[in-house]
Formats: C-alpha cells, sequence, structure tokens
C-alpha cells in the first residue's frame, strides 16, 4: 500500500505546473468536502431552529388546554408532524427532558404504537415506553 | 401569572390562587375526576384514558356518562350543598367540552389549566374564549369519613352557606359524619 511518504517523493520530482495542478486538486476538494459539510450542518440547523420554532408556538397556545384533540391538531404540531422521521431525534430528546403530549405525534410519523391500552393516559409510563421503542429502533432511522 | 390572567381574564376580579407546580400528568377532567394519574380525554386515536364502556366522543353527553362512571348525577345548581361534592363541565359556544372543574368544601371551585397549574377560583373565574361557560352541574354524595369534622365551616359560615352541628353533639345522637372530600 501506498504511503504519504512515498508520495511525497514523487510530488516533490513534479514539473512546477503539475505540482500547482495538484496543489489546486486538493484545494477543490477541501472546498467540495468543507461546503458539503456546512451544507449538511446547515440543513441539521435548520431541522432544529424550525422543530423549537413549532413547538415553542404550539406550547404557548396550547398550555391551558385538556382536549388532546386540539393540542395535537394545532397547526404548529401538525407542522412538525410534516417534518417527518428526521424530527424524530428532537422529539426523543424533549421526551427524555420533559414528559409531553408527544404519542400523537409519533404514531403518526412511525405508523407505530407501542403503548398498550392500560397505560393510556399515564404520561410518565408512555414517555419511558416510547424512549425504550426508540433506543431499540432508531438505527432503523440512521440513528446510531 | 400574567399568562394565566391574559388566558383567563375572569380570573383576576373574581379572585384566584395558584394550587399546584404545572404538571403534564393529568388534565382538568381527571383532576375533577380526582385521578392524579392519568390524561383523561375521549380522542381518536386513544392516546388519553377514557372510562371503559363509554363512547369515546366529546360530547355533553359523553362527558356527563364518564363521570356517571364515578357515581355524579346532574344536578340544577352549582351552589355548595352539604354532603355533596360537585363538579362543573363547561362547554364551548358549540356545545362542546371543554374543560371541567370540581368545587371545594369551601364552595371555592378547582381547575387544573391543560398542562399548567392547578388554581382556586370562582366558578365563573375560567369562563371565556379559552373554555366557553358552565354546561352541566353534576353532583355525588360526599364519601363518609367517621371522625372528621366538615372542613373550612367558619369559611362556608361567613359565606352564608350551611353549617354543621358540632361534631361530638353528632356522634351522641348517632348521626353520620360526613366529611367532603378535599
Amino acid at each position: 500500500m501506498l504511503t504519504a511518504e512515498d508520495v511525497k517523493v514523487d510530488v516533490e520530482s513534479l514539473p512546477k505546473k503539475e505540482y500547482l495542478r495538484l496543489r489546486n486538486w486538493f484545494s477543490e476538494r477541501d472546498q467540495k468536502v468543507w461546503e458539503k459539510e456546512r451544507e449538511t450542518g446547515s440543513a441539521t440547523g435548520k431541522l432544529s431552529a424550525r422543530f423549537y420554532r413549532l413547538k415553542e408556538e404550539w406550547e404557548k397556545d396550547t398550555s391551558f388546554l385538556s382536549s388532546t384533540s386540539e393540542i395535537c391538531t394545532h397547526p404548529a404540531y401538525q407542522g412538525i408532524i410534516g417534518m417527518g422521521p428526521a424530527v424524530l431525534p428532537f422529539i426523543m430528546k424533549e421526551m427524555a427532558e420533559k414528559p409531553g403530549l408527544w404519542f400523537w405525534a409519533l404514531k403518526a410519523i412511525t405508523g407505530e404504537d407501542p403503548v398498550p391500552k392500560r397505560k393510556r393516559g399515564k404520561i410518565s409510563e408512555m414517555t419511558k415506553i416510547w424512549l425504550d421503542w426508540w433506543s431499540d429502533n432508531k438505527h432503523k432511522y440512521g440513528i446510531r | 401569572m400574567i399568562r394565566i390572567e391574559a388566558a383567563f381574564p375572569n380570573l383576576r376580579p373574581s379572585g384566584y390562587r395558584v394550587a399546584s407546580p404545572e404538571t403534564v400528568g393529568y388534565n382538568c377532567i381527571a383532576w375533577a375526576a380526582g385521578d392524579t394519574t392519568r390524561w383523561w380525554w375521549p380522542d381518536s386515536p386513544e392516546s388519553a384514558y377514557w372510562p371503559d364502556g363509554v363512547q369515546r366522543s366529546e360530547t355533553s353527553e359523553a362527558f356527563v356518562k364518564a363521570f356517571e362512571t364515578l357515581s355524579y348525577t346532574i344536578c340544577d345548581t352549582p351552589e355548595y350543598e352539604e354532603g355533596f361534592e360537585k363538579i362543573a363541565i363547561y362547554v364551548n359556544s358549540n356545545g362542546k367540552p371543554t374543560h371541567a372543574a370540581r368545587q371545594l368544601p369551601s364552595g371555592c371551585w378547582t381547575s387544573k389549566l391543560g398542562q399548567s397549574y392547578d388554581i382556586e377560583h370562582d366558578l365563573e373565574g375560567v369562563s371565556g374564549t379559552q373554555y366557553g361557560n358552565v354546561g352541566v352541574i353534576m353532583k355525588r354524595p360526599c364519601k363518609i369519613q367517621k371522625g372528621k369534622s366538615p372542613p373550612n365551616v367558619a369559611i362556608r359560615r361567613e359565606r352564608g352557606g350551611k353549617s354543621s352541628p358540632d361534631v361530638a353533639i353528632r356522634r351522641e345522637r348517632g348521626e353520620e359524619i360526613i366529611n367532603p372530600q378535599a
């Protein structure tokens, strides 16, 4: 297998024009990698910003409501559901920090419902069940 | 408290008191039912608790049936009646239930504001755009607790409500001692 030391010898023997071409190639390659990383970070950043903006709006408008139907059909909550599986890590992070009424969204996004009937309405227990489900299934969503 | 008063403008003029920290563990229907372990609501995805055998429907009839499973029956007046505990179901302009409150032995009412605080308030204190108005009042006999005198008798007397005879006299007479639940 080639090593950097092997290549160095060849690089140093390159004519100046060829050396500059090689150097430009490295520079362009690094630029593409950096831009891709920036794009990914930006996409993640945009996702995060949108999620938290919608979450804040949802919480502000529904904190005094008891109707699960009204709470979970709020436009901001529906907007979170519309973000799809990419939003699952954010929801799970929120649930791990503080139980909330995320179950409707989780069912809608994943198509799953690990909560048995006898546990319906027991918010803390439902939260734990979903967090356990996420631990076992997050790999299906590309999360390690 | 600014948020509460903005959402319920009748609270400040009629007086209220925040009685608990915020929690999502139970909602107003559960609190009125005396249950702090579950969120009660007849939602379609069935993520919340609803009494077995009662239709999962956001109608006054379904909510009345839900409280009937706890021995409540519809009554005419929200006025405090010794020996009974009462709940009030609030409905919006379409007649759809939005909230429930439970009466305290003092004659005041207690409500869980969704995912937020419990408060103690006047019956009309939480009426308005958020919850609508009182639609139904229900009552049930208080559970008997021997040896305890009714709390807040002085408050009820001051408010012109019925007062309870001295506990010792009632025991002597062989009368049941009824203590309204808090």
